[in-house]
C-alpha cells in the first residue's frame, strides 16, 4: 500500500554508471516486474529502493517521502533474496520472527504472528527445523514468510525464483502472485526471465544498460515494443529482426524478398530494422508471397519452431504441431499489420 | 576414496603405531618416575614399572611445593587470556570486515603486522610498557612539545600484566576475519532489512555462526597462555603471582645447593601441570577441528 516515485535516479561506481536517469511511478497495490538481461542495473535499482545501495543522484519517494537517506528498516519494505539469505543457525520460526524480535515485540504476540504467517506459507509443521533441513522450495517460502510477517508497505523480490527447478518455479510464481493479491501490497519483482515477467506483472519495466527501455503492461510491451531491444528481449521464441531497405511507404525489401509493412514515412531507399514475430508467419502454399527455406525443426509438443532462412537471413517460424513439415523451401504469408519497424541507429520504433 | 590395499593398510598402521609409541614413551617414563621414591628414581638404569610412592609424591608437590595456588594462578591467567582474546578478536575482525572507514586498511595491516612480532621478539619494549603503561603517550606528547604530568601506572606483578600482552596479538583477529569473509553479503543485507543494527547483527548472527571458530581459538589460546614461561618469569617477582610453569623450574634444582634434583617430584609436578590443557583439548577437540577446517554450510 505504497506508491513509489523515482525521479532522475543515477548510480555510478567511480566512472562506471550502473543506473542512468531512471524515472518511473509505481502505484499502490501494483505488481511491477523489472525485466532485463544480467548486468542491466535492475538489481541495483531494486537495492536502491530497499536502501541497500546509496543513491548517487536523483530521488526515490515512498508515499511522498524522500527515502534517499533513510535506513532500510525505516522505509517499510521487505525483501526476498535470490539465495534466500536465511540465518542458518536459527529455526524456521526464529528466522520468520527475527524482525519482530528486533522490533522488541513480546513473545506471545510474536509466536501468534509467526503461526499466522506459517499458515499462509504452508510451513506450520516445519517451524522447528533449521534451514539446512529444508528443500529449496521450502526455504523460498521461509524467505517469503520473513518478508510477510512485517506487514510491509512494499515487497521487493530480487530474482527469488532463479534458484528453483523449472516445475517449482512455475508453482512459486503462482503463489507469489496469489499472495500479492491477498495482502494488497505493492510489489516490485526483479527477473531476467521474460515468462516470469509476463505472467506476474501488472506493469513491466524493461531495462537495458542501466536505462529504462519501456514501461507498460505485458500486453503493451508484447504488442508494441518501443525499441528494438524490447522487441528482441520479450517474447519466446524471440522476434525475428532483419535489416531491410525501404521501397515505398508500405513495402520493404529483404535481399530478394518484398514484404508489405504498415504505413510509415521513412525515406525511400533508407535502411530499417523489420521485426516479425514467429507466430505471425504462416505456411501458405497458395497465397504466400515470400519464400522460407526450413533447415531445422524443433518440436516443443504444443507447437513447432521451424528454423531456416528468409532471403539469406536466419528466420524462425512458429507453427502448430499438427501439420507435418519437412525441410525444404516453402511459401509463407507474413501478417503485414503485425510487423514492427525500428530505426537502425537509435533502435526506436518507427511507425505510430 | 575407497581402495582395497591390505598390505598398504598394514604398513600404514605399523608406522602409526610406531610413531604413537615414540611420542607417548617419554610421557610414560615421566609417569613411572613420578611414582617412585628418590633413591629408586636416581638408580641407573631406572625402573620401568610404576612404584608405590604415587600419592606421597603428588601430595607433597601439591602441598609443600605450593603448586595449588600456582595452578590457580595459571588457571586465572589462561582463562582471562582466552576470554579476552576471543572477545577482542571478534570485535576487531568485525570492524575490519564490516565497516568502511578511511583508515581501515591501515588498521588491518597494523594488526596483521603483529603476527610477525611474537611476544618473545618485542619482549623488551613490552616490558618497558608494562613497567609504565602511559609512557608511550608521554613520549608522543613530548614529541609534540607538550609536557603533561601523567601518572605512572605499572602492571608488573599483577594479573593484568600477565594477561594483557598475551591478549594483544593478531592471531585471533585473523582467524575471525577469514571466517567473516565467508559469510555471504546477503545475510548481512537480510539482517539490515529485518531492522537489525550493526551490534545486533554482530550479537545475533555473527557470534552464533562463529561458535566453532570460537572453540578453536579458545583451545589454542588456553594452551598458549598456560604454557607461557618467559613472560611470567620476567614480569612477576612476587611469588603470589607465580604461575605453574614458573614453579616447575623452581623444583628441578635440589632442595639445597649441591644436592641432586628431586626427580620424582619434578616429574609428578610436570604431569600435574600438563593436565588442565589436556582436559581443555579433550573437551574442545571436536569443535576445534571443525573450526579450523570447515565452514558450516
Amino acid at each position: 500500500m505504497a506508491n513509489i516515485l523515482v525521479a532522475h535516479l543515477n548510480k555510478s561506481y567511480g566512472k562506471n554508471s550502473a543506473v542512468n536517469d531512471l524515472n518511473c511511478e509505481i502505484k499502490s497495490q501494483e505488481f511491477v516486474v523489472i525485466l532485463g538481461p544480467s548486468g542491466c542495473g535492475k538489481s541495483t535499482f531494486l537495492r536502491m529502493i530497499a536502501g541497500l545501495e546509496t543513491v548517487t543522484s536523483g530521488e526515490i519517494k515512498i508515499d511522498n517521502i524522500i527515502v534517499n537517506d533513510l535506513e532500510p528498516r525505516e522505509r517499510g519494505c521487505a525483501m526476498v533474496f535470490q539465495n534466500y539469505a536465511l540465518y542458518p543457525h536459527m529455526t524456521v520460526a526464529e528466522n520468520i520472527g527475527y524482525s519482530l524480535k528486533v522490533e522488541g515485540i513480546n513473545r506471545t504476540e510474536r509466536l501468534q504472528r509467526i503461526h499466522n504467517v506459517a499458515k499462509i506459507i504452508g510451513l506450520e509443521d516445519f517451524l522447528d527445523r533449521k534451514p539446512g533441513q529444508l528443500s529449496g522450495g521450502q526455504r523460498q517460502r521461509v524467505a517469503m514468510g520473513r518478508a510477510i510477517i512485517r506487514e510491509p508497505k512494499l515487497f521487493l523480490f530480487d530474482e527469488p525464483l532463479s534458484n528453483l527447478d523449472a516445475k517449482l518455479r512455475v508453482q512459486m510464481r503462482i503463489e507469489i502472485r496469489k499472495l500479492h493479491n491477498r495482502l494488497n501490497a505493492t510489489s516490485i519483482f526483479v527477473t531476467h526471465d521474460q515468462i516470469e515477467a509476463m505472467t506476474l506483472a501488472d506493469r513491466m519495466i524493461v531495462m537495458n544498460k542501466g536505462k529504462i527501455e519501456q514501461i507498460g503492461t505485458p500486453e503493451d510491451i508484447y504488442r508494441l515494443p518501443a525499441t528494438q531491444f524490447v522487441a528482441g528481449f520479450v517474447g519466446s521464441p524471440p522476434m525475428n529482426l532483419l535489416k531491410a531497405t525501404v521501397i515505398d511507404c508500405s513495402t520493404v525489401k529483404i535481399d530478394d524478398q518484398l514484404i508489405r509493412v504498415p504505413q510509415h514515412d521513412v525515406a525511400i531507399g533508407s535502411v530499417v530494422i523489420v521485426g516479425i514475430r514467429p507466430e505471425h508467419v504462416e505456411m501458405d502454399d497458395n497465397a504466400g508471397n515470400n519464400v522460407f527455406s526450413i533447415d531445422f525443426i524443433e518440436d516443443m509438443g504444443s507447437l513447432r519452431l521451424l528454423h531456416g532462412k528468409l532471403g539469406g537471413h536466419d528466420f524462425v517460424v512458429q507453427s502448430l504441431s499438427g501439420a507435418t513439415q519437412q525441410l525444404g523451401q516453402f511459401k509463407v504469408r507474413i501478417a503485414s499489420d503485425k510487423i514492427h519497424l525500428f530505426d537502425v541507429a537509435t533502435g526506436l520504433r518507427l511507425q505510430i | 576414496m575407497i581402495e582395497r590395499t591390505p598390505y598398504l593398510d598394514l604398513l600404514t598402521h605399523a608406522i602409526l603405531i610406531l610413531l604413537f609409541i615414540i611420542s607417548v614413551l617419554p610421557i610414560i617414563i615421566v609417569f613411572i618416575a613420578s611414582t617412585h621414591d628418590l633413591p629408586t628414581v636416581s638408580r641407573v638404569p631406572m625402573a620401568l614399572w610404576p612404584g608405590n610412592s604415587f600419592f606421597e609424591n603428588y601430595s607433597h608437590v601439591w602441598n609443600k611445593s605450593g603448586f595449588g595456588p600456582k595452578m590457580l594462578n595459571s588457571l586465572i591467567v589462561a582463562t582471562m587470556v582466552t576470554v579476552g582474546k576471543v572477545m577482542i578478536s571478534a570485535i576487531t575482525a568485525f570492524s575490519v570486515v564490516y565497516f568502511n572507514y578511511r583508515l581501515r586498511f591501515f588498521f588491518f595491516w597494523l594488526i596483521f603486522i603483529t603476527l610477525m612480532l611474537p611476544l618473545e621478539v618485542r619482549i623488551v619494549p613490552t616490558y618497558a610498557v608494562a613497567a609504565d603503561v602511559l609512557e608511550p603517550f608521554r613520549t608522543i606528547l613530548a614529541w609534540g612539545g607538550v609536557v603533561l604530568k601523567i601518572p605512572e601506572i605499572n602492571i608488573l606483578n599483577s594479573y593484568s600484566g600477565l594477561v594483557l600482552p598475551l591478549v594483544a596479538t593478531a592471531t585471533g583477529t585473523f582467524l575471525y576475519r577469514q571466517f567473516f569473509l565467508t559469510i555471504p553479503d546477503e545475510l548481512t543485507e537480510a539482517a539490515k532489512m529485518d531492522g537489525a543494527g550493526a551490534l545486533r547483527f554482530f550479537w545475533d548472527i555473527l557470534l552464533p555462526l562463529s561458535r566453532t571458530n570460537m572453540a578453536a581459538l579458545s583451545t589454542i589460546m588456553f594452551v598458549y597462555a598456560w604454557n607461557q614461561y618467559l613472560w611470567p618469569l620476567l614480569i612477576t617477582t612476587d611469588p603470589n603471582f607465580a604461575t605453574a610453569t614458573m614453579q616447575l623450574q623452581k623444583i628441578v634444582p635440589g632442595p639445597a645447593f649441591g644436592q641432586p634434583p628431586v626427580w620424582n617430584e619434578a616429574m609428578a609436578a610436570t604431569l600435574m601441570v600438563m593436565v588442565p590443557p589436556l582436559i581443555v583439548v579433550i573437551i574442545m577437540q571436536g569443535a576445534f577441528v571443525r573450526g579450523l577446517i570447515a565452514v558450516e554450510k
